[in-house]
């Protein structure tokens, strides 16, 4: 069997391959429906089921060189995680608001149990997932997680922000370079430098945005042949313009905040993606802020007018536009990946960091 | 049984091999590949379930893996060695138009029952177990935060004071035991001619709100109006209300980037100004009730109530769908007639 395994022609070359996603909006949305159909009728039991419908139908619908990926969660698994994660919730909640002298001691053990639970879940979500019959695996250990999720944390406040870029990066740092596929480990090689050069644009367009507005808006009321008339109509109804103009400002300050959050969450996504290295693979993606704007956007405004329908539809838009600009580059093929230790991995980790809101994918 | 094409994943690296499936002695599974083959029971063969058009795969006792994307041949396989018609039920569910239609009119008749009957029932139910201490909390950290932000000092005289304190407490007296009635005077920076019941039973009462009252029965019959508020517990009720209400939207968009909940955020608005809205029928009707008991005329609320329409600054409408309270007009005429 061991000639089988063996590189026959190797290319030196490098290779392009790009990802392909091949779900649609018509099918996923019948698995939607059921699935909340279902979870309602069940009280909610079939959610765990219904997450893995969810996680397998996206995982097997994205295909690299002609494999899909495959998500091999056990549902049983995350019922169990799911239910043990309520129960730790209604305790939190219970001595928290009834209790207040045990608030501290629960905050504590909370900060102490937390950078577990999200190296829990990363392994969970790792070992998972498949492509190939290779599964994934996480090797990021207890004292990392504590380190890049609470104790850096902790300077923020004494930094005015100013470290928030630093740890964002390691924490993406430790996501990837503790990955690994099979024996094959991920190296992370982005640079601290450069998610600070990601925020300081945000920064420069937070502060000089609303600047060369009201500059702009200044110009135009002084320029403005009308400005005096204009004046005297203001002075008739001034509760009318008053609120024009504070609507028109909170707009603006809205759009605004969204257009930074997309910048900075499609360049971060790029960057993360593009310093992922295993070998002599390498991922890159190449997201625009402009598309994603556009998606995020579209996608709201349809799931408002669905009243929440058209759910699955933006689903599938969004995965099939994150696929279509990530692309894979190898040398000598991807054929020669060799399957690593096993590790265990309880649904509980993920299924608590879910409940806590943790963001932890990439 | 024509054999099934596919790939053949060895489980110890990622070489794809070409392979085909097949069934020989009617219950043994058959892999046969380039540079061999492998066999081995049907039971002992592990069948990833059908979903849309995903490949399916077979693992295998060795950690092979045989995965097709000929999900037909794949069903007819199983039901012809299973003799069982149905694959998967869930599947089932899934792929015929008539249960995706009826799923979305559960779903739709469920949401409708929830937000129209269950949430207020559930709201009005969690009320009425919480705790006082809790109930004590929530009342006093609000009214804190209101003191900070908008409420200033009353400056008004203390014999107006008084006479009002001694009326409040004849028109709360009937529930005095069951809530721990508290009147208090407040200057409203902000909000102008206002009243706001908490629900431990502190009712604020502004001094722009006294002084645009022409008599004494114009400020009682907005009292009656709060009392109603604490009697039926709606500001808790409404934050339960509110809390139960996002869950729900959570449940429902759930999975998706959190720019698309916010997108839910509307549909959430209009569903608790409509919750408000009842409350503050609930509460003129209470109030009604009152002032007919202690021979208040009617015609005092309509009166206070065209005054604090007429006073306000920005004469917009907004449509009713989105206020907190109903139309002054439809109030009016329940305490005109």
């Amino acid at each position: 069997m061991s000639q089988l395994v063996e590189q026959t022609d190797e290319q030196m070359t490098e290779t392009e391959y790009p990802f392909l996603f091949k779900g649609n909006a018509t099918e996923y949305f019948k698995i939607w429906i059921v699935n909340i159909a279902l979870t309602l009728l069940t009280l909610g039991v079939f959610s765990a089921w219904a997450k893995v419908r969810t996680h397998r139908y996206f995982y097997g619908n994205t295909f690299l060189d002609g494999s899909s990926f495959e998500y091999l969660a056990n549902p049983i698994a995350i019922l169990k995680g799911r239910i043990i994660a309520v129960l730790f919730f209604a305790v939190y909640w219970v001595a928290t608001t009834f209790v207040p002298i045990l608030i501290l001691p629960v905050m504590l053990a909370f900060l102490i149990g937390f950078p577990w639970v999200i190296t829990r879940s990363m392994l969970f979500r790792a070992r998972n997932t498949a492509y190939r019959n290779i599964r994934f695996g996480f090797n990021g250990g207890y004292g990392e997680a504590l380190k890049t999720f609470i104790l850096w944390p902790i300077l923020i406040p004494f930094t005015i922000g100013l470290i928030w870029p630093y740890i964002h990066f390691k924490q993406k740092r430790m996501l990837i370079a503790n990955s690994e596929f099979g024996e094959s480990g991920f190296v992370f090689n982005a640079e601290p430098k450069q998610f600070y050069q990601i925020y300081a644009i945000a920064i420069v367009m937070l502060i000089i945005i609303p600047i060369a507005f009201s500059l702009f808006a200044a110009i135009m009321a002084i320029l403005s042949p009308e400005s005096a008339q204009d004046a005297s109509s203001q002075a008739v109804q001034p509760g009318y313009m008053a609120m024009i103009i504070g609507f028109l400002a909170a707009a603006l300050m809205f759009a605004l905040q969204y257009l930074v959050y997309v910048f900075v969450s499609t360049r971060i996504t790029n960057l993360v993606f593009s310093s992922s290295e295993m070998g002599q693979t390498r991922l890159h993606s190449q997201l625009t802020v402009p598309a994603m704007m556009w998606i995020y956007f579209s996608n709201a405004a349809a799931i408002i007018l669905s009243a929440g329908l058209l759910v699955p539809w933006a689903k599938i838009r969004l995965a099939r536009y994150r696929a279509d600009n990530t692309k894979l580059y190898a040398t000598g093929g991807l054929d020669h990946y060799r399957v690593g230790a096993i590790h265990g991995a309880s649904a509980l980790g993920e299924e608590a960091g879910e409940i806590f809101d943790v963001d932890i994918s990439i | 049984m024509i054999p099934i094409a596919g790939e053949m994943y060895d489980g110890r690296s990622s070489r794809r091999y070409p392979a085909t499936l097949m069934l020989i002695n009617r219950d043994r599974l058959k892999v046969v590949h380039h540079y061999g083959e492998f066999e081995d029971e049907f039971a002992a063969v592990e069948v990833s379930g059908r979903l849309g058009n995903i490949p399916r795969s077979f693992v295998f006792a060795g950690g092979e893996r045989f995965v097709t994307a000929d999900n037909e041949a794949v069903d007819q396989l199983v039901r012809q060695i299973t003799g069982n018609k149905h694959v998967s039920l869930v599947h089932q569910l899934e792929s015929k138009s008539i249960y995706v239609v009826v799923s979305l009119i559960f779903l739709l008749l469920t949401t409708f029952y929830f937000v129209t009957v269950g949430i207020p029932k559930l709201a009005n139910e969690a009320a009425e177990l919480a705790p006082q201490v809790l109930v004590e909390e929530i009342s006093a950290g609000a009214l804190d935060a209101f003191d900070e932000s908008f409420l200033s000092e009353s400056e008004v005289s203390a014999e107006t004071r008084q006479w009002l304190q001694q009326e409040f407490d004849v028109l709360s007296s009937a529930y005095a035991d069951e809530y721990r009635f508290n009147l208090a005077f407040r200057k409203g920076k902000g909000v102008g001619p206002n009243a706001f019941a908490l629900p431990s039973g502190d009712i604020v009462v502004t001094d722009e709100l006294i002084v645009l009252a022409e008599n004494g029965e114009e400020v009682l019959a907005v009292l009656a109006h709060e009392i109603g508020h604490v009697v039926h517990r709606h500001s808790l009720r409404h934050l339960f209300e509110d809390s139960m209400l996002a869950v729900l939207v959570f449940g429902i968009t759930g999975d998706t980037s959190s720019f698309s909940q916010t997108a839910a955020a509307l549909p959430l608005l209009l569903v608790s100004t409509s919750y408000s809205r009842d409350f503050e029928r609930e509460a003129d009707q209470f109030a009604l009730a009152l002032m007919d008991q202690y021979g208040i005329e009617r015609q005092h609320f309509a009166n206070i109530l065209n005054r604090i329409e007429a006073q306000k600054d920005a004469p917009i409408d907004m449509p009713g769908f989105l206020t907190t309270h109903p139309n002054t007009s439809e109030r009016v005429l329940r305490f005109s007639e």
